[in-house]
């Protein structure tokens, strides 16, 4: 239905304009990082092309760190202001997760243009004792992903003001699309703000200086770009991961859990460590002795054990499987005070 | 002949600034609520202080309210607000239409299908017909425009209030607008005493309620033949009766299809509904959330079909449209695009608190307080998102005292029980609550956080701000001031960024018998001016790794997954850091410092290392 054009491998020209008849970009990423800014630009090269635009996205409590999405549609005329899944031939992503999960908008032979940088959620880091990260893997590059480190072709250009980086990823749009640099250049002029506008121009400069790689991209609707094996070493997200630090969610068998063992004779019931624990872990029982009371959601973080005055606690770790040997009879205390730990 | 102008793409909510400027509104008012908020903001940005008067109210009712007094003085009124901002202004709203009008009243209702920024998704041209003033819905931004200047001859025509419905969708979407020459009004302001019509004892409201009555066959005429509503004839098999954002949808999904999109939805126009239906062998309904037109065919005797294609619960689309169709037999299953399916490994991002957010403090004191929390609507309801997970109620603006209130005289006593409200939704619906606990003599806690703005909508002023909706000086009410007034005995003020000082009044708010109120105050930090202090970083090798900061939820604060601690030790992204202190004051290990202290540190380490040799030397 719409025609995609531009991944002909020849220098975009006015002339073709007339050839690309409709299409449909999203362009994603996380709330601050200047989506709505490069949509609102984008859109305004398209309007000058001639076309009609319509351009949607949601704000509001997305603003506030969470996902941002907006739909840019365009052709002789448009209707509905949403991008249909599966019918973007372009998507657009300034953060990597947000271009993993923008890619059910992705036409089958679509290209997405998504940077490398990684905005990792609070809510990705909530398993405070298995410390698994709920993050896709920089490694896998899925197909029609042109994968871009941002930071690395912006370079000094986004020095000053970081999030000029992804500004490269509309220079290797525009190599896509066939409307002159000068319409470009023109609409960052009226979008940017004036302190900003030097290190856009040259982001977006550096950003189309990759056309070769961008058309390869687009012709084989699949693309690893050659600055992607530079990071995929640390791709793999932490060398912690392959020593059982950061397990993944299905290797948990074999994982040591933290066990905090107190020495009853020598606890005077200061309360330090209860008050102290970040996990509240610990509780005074009827005797005014600290007990290990909430196991299941202790980090083996040792702070008790570092600010007991009188030496009382040691914290180590032990094999799943044997943990309930080393948990002394607590229970009663223990259904005491677990009713809703916070 | 009038001069238009294109302009570049308007989103709905400019395009209803513009209309109505364009129209000659003078006076516009409402109260800040996605996606409502920008028609205000935008409006200040195209006309002057001497040709509109615009300002936020205190509430919605008393932005109708005040819209009204503006009407009865014969101005042109645009009052704003979202959709259910609306059910705030119902007691004045369902009596408006008896009193009516003299200069045009358009109100703009904001609904959110989907709820993407509200509590619940009503469909409030419901509302429109409850009240019986006109419902106008607009699909796109030129509509908009030009549908918000029918409204208001329309509402000077008829001597009654109208609703003008947008969805997130008209919104918050751009397109093209063609914009036409203003009307410039300059209407002296007058008042006309007329008790009959204005003053709603029983006598004169039983006489109004015919006049109201007799209006609404006007109007049904009136719509009949509408030019706002458009039949396009296609399909003699197919037709679709639509409107709104929905008839963007149908003509994706079925560009052959015959249609008629009703641009007036109360009264619907029954009639041309008729003889439409009786020109397609089969008729269907496509409208967002309720049966709404569906209902009203039905009700006139025509076979129509309508929910049973399409969810009557969250936001259309071409694909929700679509798929419908598929069921319905209109459309083949291959029909549309598929997408491919998610990416394993893609976790969640809600929204958070911003880092350095003056409301992560309380929320941190009341979750280790272990108090039941009634939370109200702001950004501090996402405090009931792990990790801070402290609120336990949220229903509706100004509920949260209400609520701790009947918690309280339940007889609930083994935990504290702490209403949390911000400042902005303290002045809309918070303060008869207080008065109504103080007056129970209720045992609970009263938090007011005050950041300085109405923060979630994207930093209004309200009555306690010194300036107003054009950056001028206005009066500021001071919080803690109205709360003493109204008798509040115990009244405390503390900086949220302080932890110690914020977890110590709690506590001895807490304590307090009664009604005791704790007042957050330290400025948003994103709004009206972004606030940076020093950024802070972490010293990876006092780090403990124990998670207390990650408690915070900071955006700024991720684990060191190059760290070889068990857990993982911290770092602090310099480029996101507002520089708050909060997580270096929860630091049980002072691990987390200013980057200036760390390198004061730092350079302090190697003179040190150096001095042995250099001793050495001088003896």
């Amino acid at each position: 239905m719409s025609g995609v054009n531009g991944s002909n491998g020849k220098a975009p020209a006015g002339t073709s304009a007339a050839r690309l008849v409709a299409g449909n970009l999203v362009v994603v990423g996380v709330g601050g990082q200047g989506v709505i800014l490069a949509s609102n630009l984008v859109s305004q090269v398209l309007l000058d092309a001639g076309y009609d635009v319509k351009k949607s996205e949601v704000h509001g409590m997305s603003q506030r760190g969470g996902t941002v999405v907006s739909h840019v549609r365009f052709g002789p005329e448009v209707h509905s202001v949403m991008v249909e899944p599966g019918s973007a031939e372009w998507i657009v992503a300034f953060e990597w997760e947000e271009g993993l999960r923008s890619l059910s908008y992705l036409k089958p032979n679509g290209v997405a243009l998504v940077s490398t940088e990684r905005r990792i959620p609070p809510a990705a880091m909530l398993d405070h004792r298995a410390q698994s990260l709920e993050y896709p893997a920089l490694g896998e590059v899925p197909f029609g992903v042109f994968a871009l480190d941002t930071f690395a072709v912006a370079g000094d250009a986004a020095a000053a003001v970081p999030a000029i980086a992804q500004t490269v990823l509309l220079g290797a749009l525009s190599v896509l699309l066939p409307f002159p640099v000068e319409a470009w250049q023109a609409a960052i002029d009226a979008w940017v703000p004036r302190k900003a506008l030097a290190g856009n121009l040259s982001a977006f400069e550096r950003g189309r200086a990759l056309a070769p790689e961008v058309r390869a991209a687009a012709a084989a609707a699949r693309a690893v770009a050659p600055r992607l094996e530079k990071i995929a070493p640390s791709a793999s997200l932490s060398p912690a991961a392959q020593n059982g630090v950061n397990p993944s969610r299905d290797g948990a068998a074999e994982r040591l859990l933290p066990m905090v063992r107190i020495e009853r004779s020598w606890c005077k019931g200061c309360d330090i460590c209860v008050a102290m624990c970040p996990e509240k872990c610990l509780v005074l029982d009827e005797l005014d002795v600290a007990v290990f009371a909430r196991p299941e959601r202790c980090t083996g973080c040792q702070l008790c054990a570092l600010l007991c005055p009188d030496l009382a606690m040691d914290v180590f770790r032990v094999p799943a499987d044997e943990l309930a040997d080393w948990l002394p009879a607590y229970e009663e205390d223990r259904v005491r005070t677990t009713a809703d730990p916070r | 002949m009038a001069e238009t102008r294109t302009l570049a793409l308007l989103s709905g909510n400019e395009a209803l600034a513009l209309g109505a400027y364009d129209a000659g509104v003078e006076v516009a008012t409402g109260y800040p609520g996605t996606p409502s908020t920008e028609v205000l903001e935008h409006l200040v940005r195209i006309s002057e202080a001497g040709e509109v008067d615009v300002d936020w109210s205190t509430n919605e009712k008393v932005a109708l309210d005040v819209g009204i007094g503006a009407a009865l003085a014969g101005k042109r009124v645009l009052v704003t607000m979202k959709h259910v901002g609306v059910n705030v202004a119902m007691d004045s709203l369902m009596t408006s239409a008896f009193i009516g009008v003299k200069g045009g009243l358009v109100l703009m209702t904001a609904d959110d299908p989907g709820m993407h920024s509200s509590q619940n998704e009503q469909d409030n041209r419901h509302i429109g017909r409850f009240a019986g003033i006109p419902v106008f819905e607009p699909a796109d931004s030129q509509e908009v425009y030009d549908f918000v200047r029918v409204a208001f001859e329309a509402s000077e025509r008829f001597d009654v209030p109208c609703l003008l419905r947008t969805t997130t969708r008209t919104s918050h979407a751009r397109s093209k607008v063609e914009a036409g020459a203003r009307v410039v009004r300059a209407v002296e302001p007058s008042f006309t005493r007329n008790p009959a019509k204005y003053v709603m004892l029983p006598a004169f409201a039983r006489e109004r309620h015919t006049v109201h009555l007799d209006r609404l066959e006007s109007l049904q005429a009136f719509v009949e033949e509408h030019p706002l509503t458009v039949e396009e004839l296609r399909s003699p098999v197919l037709g679709v009766v639509t409107a709104g954002i929905s008839y963007h949808h149908v003509r994706e999904v079925l560009p052959d299809a015959s249609v008629l999109k009703l641009g007036i939805e109360f009264p619907v126009p029954t009639e041309r509904i008729r003889r439409f239906a009786a020109k397609v062998e089969r008729l269907f309904v496509v409208e967002e959330l309720e049966p709404y037109l569906e209902d009203e065919i039905r009700r006139i005797g025509i076979a129509v079909e309508g929910k049973r294609w399409f969810p009557r619960a969250g936001e259309l689309s071409a694909a929700a449209v679509r798929k419908g169709f598929v069921e319905a037999g209109v459309l083949a299953a291959g029909d549309g695009p598929s997408a491919r399916p998610p990416v394993p490994g893609v976790g969640l991002r809600p929204p958070v608190l911003c880092p350095g957010c003056p409301h992560s403090t309380p929320y941190l004191a009341l979750g280790e307080l272990d108090a039941i929390v009634s939370g109200d609507i702001g950004c501090y309801t996402l405090a009931a998102a792990p990790p801070l997970a402290s609120m336990d109620t949220c229903l509706a603006m100004g509920s949260s005292i209400g609520i701790a209130t009947g918690l309280a005289v339940s007889g609930l006593s083994s935990q504290p029980i702490v209403a949390t409200i911000g400042d902005s939704t303290f002045f809309h619906g918070g303060i008869p609550a207080l008065l109504d606990a103080l007056h129970r003599q209720a045992n609970i806690v009263v938090l007011i956080l005050d950041n300085g703005t109405t923060a979630m909508t994207g930093g209004q002023p309200h009555p306690g701000i010194a300036y107003d909706i054009r950056g001028r000086m206005a009066p500021a009410a001071d919080i803690a001031a109205i709360c003493r007034a109204a008798g509040v005995t115990s009244v405390t003020v503390v900086d949220p960024y302080d932890v110690a000082a914020t977890r110590r009044a709690l506590r001895a708010a807490i304590a307090h018998r009664g009604v005791s109120v704790v007042v957050t105050s330290r400025v948003c930090v994103e709004s009206p001016v972004k606030s940076r202090g020093p950024v802070y970083t972490v010293v990876s090798e006092r780090c403990d790794g124990c998670q207390a900061c990650m408690k915070i939820g900071c955006p700024a604060i991720s684990w060191d997954l190059e760290s070889m601690l068990t857990p993982p030790g911290v770092k602090i992204d310099p480029a996101v850091c507002s520089g708050c202190t909060i997580c270096a004051q929860l630091c049980p290990s002072r691990a987390i410092v200013s980057v200036r202290d760390a390198e004061a540190d730092a350079a302090r380490a190697h003179s040190v290392a150096a001095a042995p040799a250099e001793a050495g030397s001088a003896r």
